[in-house]
């Protein structure tokens, strides 16, 4: 038996890579390569862009569908809806706002008609640093 | 500008829209209005009444669009779906997908009316009436409510869009063959068992009916509500996206929630049911 419990939020990563391997066509060892667990700091999806940054950013008026679904940020319904929208006219930055894509972690893997990201060349240490999630700031105990 | 007036009925407001496409008319010339006064702009210009030279032509899939976001109420609820139609019939076909702004409107309310056809199949409670004893009563009150037999279960929800009339349909095929009625401020269904009756008006004997109607297995819902309300899980904020507080008044565990909530932030997650069953009276063991 382990001596704590395992945080909740490992939970809630076990079930992102389970939504990865079911509907976006991402490998159980793609997500996990080495051993140990899911990053609980980062997604599954972005912890797997960070380490393929040879194939971002992606130009999303041209990228494969399959390709754009594994943007962090950008979902297989917003890939549907890119997809259409784009065979009508050039997708523009403004359009991935529209579609509420969690832009803050798109912005570095996407290319648009009038947006090229700055940070393409960060480092992709510089980049989690950046994006990953941190914990709520928490009150110290009074007694501790 | 011309300004009609459609009722909030889909088909007479298609019937306006192919009239003013026909002619040619500019969405910001036309304006939909619910009172018959006319508009602070509104000029004299009279239009044929017959169709005009120019011919639509849209994909079908826009008219099941418009359809659905048509159920949506709120402000520019008619004038919104002819700018999409207007600018779909003359090449733009953008304006009905969700990256344009205005298609990311349109699928802001197809989205706001599918969701609330999810809430009116998630917290409808219907409740069963008592079998009246006296059949003479029955047909008296029968034909008091407008109906020929009475529903067996009634039910009354607050929708905030005009779902009422298609995501009831969801019900037929739930409950089979079993006459059931549900009624809201605005408008009312009931179906006998054959087929769903749709009023516009919902009759103020059927909203009395489903509001005073008493269900017997109240008190052991709640307590079973009460127990199953897990502290050590408890999100009050996605629980609140899930279950909208509008819709707590008309739900008989509403009034528990927030005394559940605040019990599991001020130390239910540690002790559980421990002072519940502290409460209880012991049983004596005799050896």
């Amino acid at each position: 038996m382990p001596l704590a419990a395992p945080p909740l939020l490992r939970e809630h990563r076990l079930y992102q890579a389970d939504f990865l391997l079911r509907s976006y066509g991402y490998k159980a060892n793609e997500l996990l390569s080495g051993p140990g667990d899911l990053a609980l700091d980062i997604d599954p999806k972005l912890a797997w862009a960070l380490e393929h940054r040879d194939a971002f950013p992606l130009d999303l008026n041209r990228a494969e569908p399959a390709m754009i679904a594994r943007i962090p940020g950008i979902g297989i319904r917003t890939t549907q809806r890119l997809v259409e929208l784009r065979r009508q006219r050039r997708i523009r930055y403004e359009d991935l706002t529209r579609l509420r894509c969690v832009l803050a972690k798109a912005k570095p893997f996407i290319i648009t008609s009038d947006y090229h990201p700055r940070q393409a060349e960060s480092t992709s240490v510089l980049l989690r640093e950046q994006l990953r999630d941190r914990p709520q700031p928490q009150q110290m105990a009074l007694w501790a | 500008m011309i300004i009609l007036d459609c009722d909030d009925l889909f088909d007479t407001w298609r019937q306006q829209a192919r009239w003013l496409l026909s002619h040619q008319i500019n969405p910001d010339q036309v304006s939909w209005s619910v009172r018959e006064d006319a508009d602070l702009f509104a000029s004299d210009t009279h239009y044929p009444e017959n169709l005009g030279p120019f011919q639509a032509r849209v994909p079908l899939e826009l008219l099941t669009l418009l359809q659905n976001a048509a159920q949506y109420c709120g402000e520019q609820r008619w004038s919104l779906l002819y700018e999409v139609l207007w600018r779909v019939s003359h090449g733009d076909r953008t304006a009905m997908l969700a990256g344009d702004k205005l298609g990311s409107e349109l699928h802001r309310r197809l989205k706001q009316v599918s969701r609330e056809a999810h809430h009116l199949h998630a917290f409808l409670r219907f409740i069963a009436l008592p079998a009246d004893p006296a059949p003479k009563d029955l047909t008296v009150k029968a034909a008091l409510l407008d109906m020929q037999t009475l529903p067996e279960y009634v039910a009354w929800h607050e929708p905030a869009h005009d779902i009422l009339r298609t995501a009831s349909e969801h019900f037929i095929g739930r409950l089979g063959r079993h006459r059931w009625m549900i009624a809201t401020p605005k408008d009312a269904v009931f179906y006998d068992g054959q087929q769903l009756i749709h009023k516009r008006q919902c009759p103020d004997a059927w909203e009395s009916l489903a509001r005073n109607a008493d269900d017997p297995h109240g008190e052991l819902w709640l307590t079973y509500y009460s127990h199953i309300f897990n502290p050590a899980r408890l999100n009050p904020k996605v629980m609140q996206g899930h279950l909208p507080t509008r819709f707590w008044k008309n739900l008989p565990e509403g009034p528990l929630i927030p005394a559940l909530i605040s019990e599991a932030r001020t130390g239910k997650q540690r002790d559980g049911q421990a002072r519940q069953i502290a409460e209880r009276r012991g049983k004596v063991i005799r050896g």
